[in-house]
């Protein structure tokens, strides 16, 4: 990630005059849980970005996560971003070096050997640079642990963010988000869970995994499809074979809408899901305008890119946005 | 007998009719006949929150503002807050654990969160008397936010003000016996930042939205984890991590725009920028020592007298 300039940083804190009146237990309440008109929100946040007080309380005020049914992983980036392509290119060359220099290896030792065996004086063979070192340094990224692009977005290293991010998971036993490189040990767990954050709706569905959470290959990116009964399928063979990913329990499906690895799947009673990994977790999101919750059936998901998504509903709403979920517009 | 001028008798109007279709409406819905509330004290609640939140607003806009509010919620702690025992029978079925539940993760700590969620419950139930009324903290719940959302909010608000009101009442000697050292205060650099450079920065963030300099905020200045953020404003992780990343690239581009228009050159804009990375040390706990000159919201209140939350 590109760093922010200090002096964006001193600027803003040294913004200390706190516009008053400090917004109540209600207001901030109600912003974590999406409850607050448009421009209710504005405010509240508004006076977030300036009270560190504040803050501090909403931080406090949000709940756990429950170890158990959430599964974290490196957050993803799309497989053909510069930073993996960059990474990739680098690999292949410590590959292509370590192949070439294992072969030259064997080559003199073969010659050494033979050379040996015709003067029967076994001669020390000759020093040939060890590849372990660049191997070694190779494999390590060979063997596709992920670097993380997202690791650096944590930058700036010099604030040790992803070390903070574990100090600060670890200190209360929960899980590391967001940088977890080890297995964890998770529970398998066939159905979201909801975790009512006092009404917030996010749902974590956490998938059974066996074994390192490192990625060992590049992610490839699937093929998805609806079935008439509602149900999601994903195919990563080209739709030779299909195997069916639980989103919700409740909500039957309607609409898909896939960018890479960023889906988005909407249902029946406004049933609205998101998943950055292709459909290894998945985040529930509740559009909500001026306090009111999107109820309606989602009959049409679209997302040009990223963050620029439109829903189209069963009583003829649409409901867009334009920073990825964070907020929505009704039209 | 006073004059009511034409509008706030229309608002009046707005707010009688809208409430009337309201109350209608959401008191078999709220169960607040249950919780021991007549339909009187019902439209009471209503009228309270609506006069709060919407002010002016049409019938119609009441109605629906009425409509959004998580009605059992507030039937519940309001008829707690009158001392219905049937309410509070209720109210400790569902939130008792809970109160020590959120106290432990807040404090961290068993005893100190025992101790909180206690005082908590004190607060709720009501133990100080007002005028000869007593005076519950759940009767400033207004049912924007769930019930469990504002109690965890209220609990974090007093440990929030009681870990402050400590840390000002330590005693140096103890804190020498304990084997505190205090330095020298630290020297702090002067830094000659170009005052161009800083008003053109102040200017790209004030352009921002309220929601960019709120992550920018947490994030730089309070340290918070991505997950954290992304829980306050109900969106993945990674829509965070993406709106950092395109932030420092926004924000270094629009502050060299605003260099440029007060007459630096691209060249000099990017140099003034770069020496101020470099030489730059920022003493960030130093700046967010606003307590003394900013209380609290729950402080202020305490020190005026009035129910806080």
């Amino acid at each position: 990630m590109a760093d922010v300039p200090k002096i964006v940083i001193r600027r803003l804190a040294s913004c200390t005059a706190v516009p008053d009146p400090h917004p109540d237990a209600n207001l901030l309440a109600a912003l974590v849980e999406k409850s607050l008109a448009d421009h209710e929100r504005l405010q509240v946040l508004d006076h977030l970005a300036q009270c560190s007080g504040c803050r501090e309380v909403v931080a406090l005020a949000i709940p756990e996560l429950v170890a158990a049914d959430v599964a974290r992983q490196p957050v993803s980036t799309p497989w053909f971003s510069w930073p993996v392509l960059r990474w990739g290119a680098a690999i292949a060359c410590v590959v292509v070096v370590g192949a070439a220099v294992t072969l030259r290896e064997r080559e003199l030792r073969q010659t050494i050997s033979g050379e040996g065996k015709r003067s029967a004086v076994s001669a020390p063979a000759a020093p040939v640079p060890q590849p372990e070192a660049t191997q070694s340094q190779g494999s390590s990224v060979a063997t596709g642990v992920e670097l993380a692009p997202k690791a650096t977005i944590q930058a700036p290293s010099e604030r040790g963010a992803a070390s903070r991010e574990m100090v600060a998971r670890a200190a209360n036993g929960a899980v590391v988000p967001g940088r977890a490189k080890e297995d964890i040990g998770l529970a398998e767990s066939s159905s979201s869970n909801p975790m009512m954050a006092g009404g917030m709706a996010m749902s974590w569905t956490a998938k059974p995994t066996t074994g390192p959470l490192l990625k060992t290959r590049a992610m490839p990116i699937p093929r998805w499809a609806l079935t008439a009964d509602g149900t999601l399928q994903r195919s990563f063979d080209m739709g030779r074979s299909w195997e069916p990913i639980t989103v919700s329990l409740e909500a039957s499906l309607r609409a898909v809408a896939a960018n890479g690895l960023d889906i988005w799947v909407g249902g029946t009673a406004g049933a609205l899901y998101h998943s950055e990994d292709a459909g290894e977790h998945w985040v529930k999101v509740q559009p909500i305008t001026d306090g009111r919750p999107l109820t309606a059936d989602i009959i049409g998901v679209e997302f040009a890119d990223f963050e620029h998504g439109r829903l189209n509903t069963a009583s003829g709403e649409v409901w867009t946005t334009e920073d990825a979920g964070l907020t929505w517009q009704k039209r | 007998m006073p004059v009511i001028p034409k509008k706030d008798a229309k608002a009046g109007t707005a707010l009688q009719v809208g409430l009337e279709r309201s109350v209608a409406e959401l008191y078999p819905k709220s169960k607040a006949e249950s919780f021991g509330l007549s339909r009187e004290d019902f439209a009471g609640i209503l009228s309270e929150v609506a006069a709060k939140y919407a002010p002016g607003a049409s019938a119609k806009e009441i109605h629906a503002f009425c409509c959004s509010l998580r009605i059992e919620e507030l039937a519940l702690a309001r008829a707690c807050a009158a001392g219905h025992n049937k309410a509070w029978e209720v109210f400790l079925l569902r939130y008792r654990e809970k109160l020590f539940e959120v106290a432990n993760y807040i404090t961290r700590e068993s005893s100190a969160g025992r101790e909180l969620a206690d005082s908590m419950y004190a607060d709720l139930y009501g133990t100080s008397t007002r005028d000869g009324q007593r005076v519950s903290k759940l009767a400033s719940y207004t049912g924007r936010g769930s019930l469990e959302g504002w109690l965890r909010t209220v609990m974090a608000q007093e440990h929030v003000n009681r870990y402050r009101r400590r840390r000002r009442l330590v005693s140096l000697d103890e804190e020498s016996e304990e084997g505190a050292q205090f330095a020298a205060p630290e020297r702090e650099e002067v830094v000659a930042v170009d005052p161009r450079v800083e008003a053109a920065t102040d200017e790209a963030l004030a352009a921002l939205p309220a929601a960019d300099r709120f992550v920018l905020a947490a994030y730089f200045l309070d340290d918070r984890i991505l997950a954290e953020i992304a829980r306050t404003l109900g969106v993945h992780e990674s829509t965070i991590s993406r709106k950092l990343d395109k932030l420092a690239k926004s924000l270094r581009k629009q502050i060299l725009a605003n260099l440029g228009r007060r007459g630096m050159s691209r060249r000099q804009a990017q140099e003034a920028m770069q020496v101020d990375v470099r030489d730059l040390r920022v003493n960030i706990g130093k700046r967010l020592m606003q307590e003394d000159a900013h209380p609290a919201f729950s402080e202020k209140k305490a020190e005026a007298g009035e129910e806080p939350g």
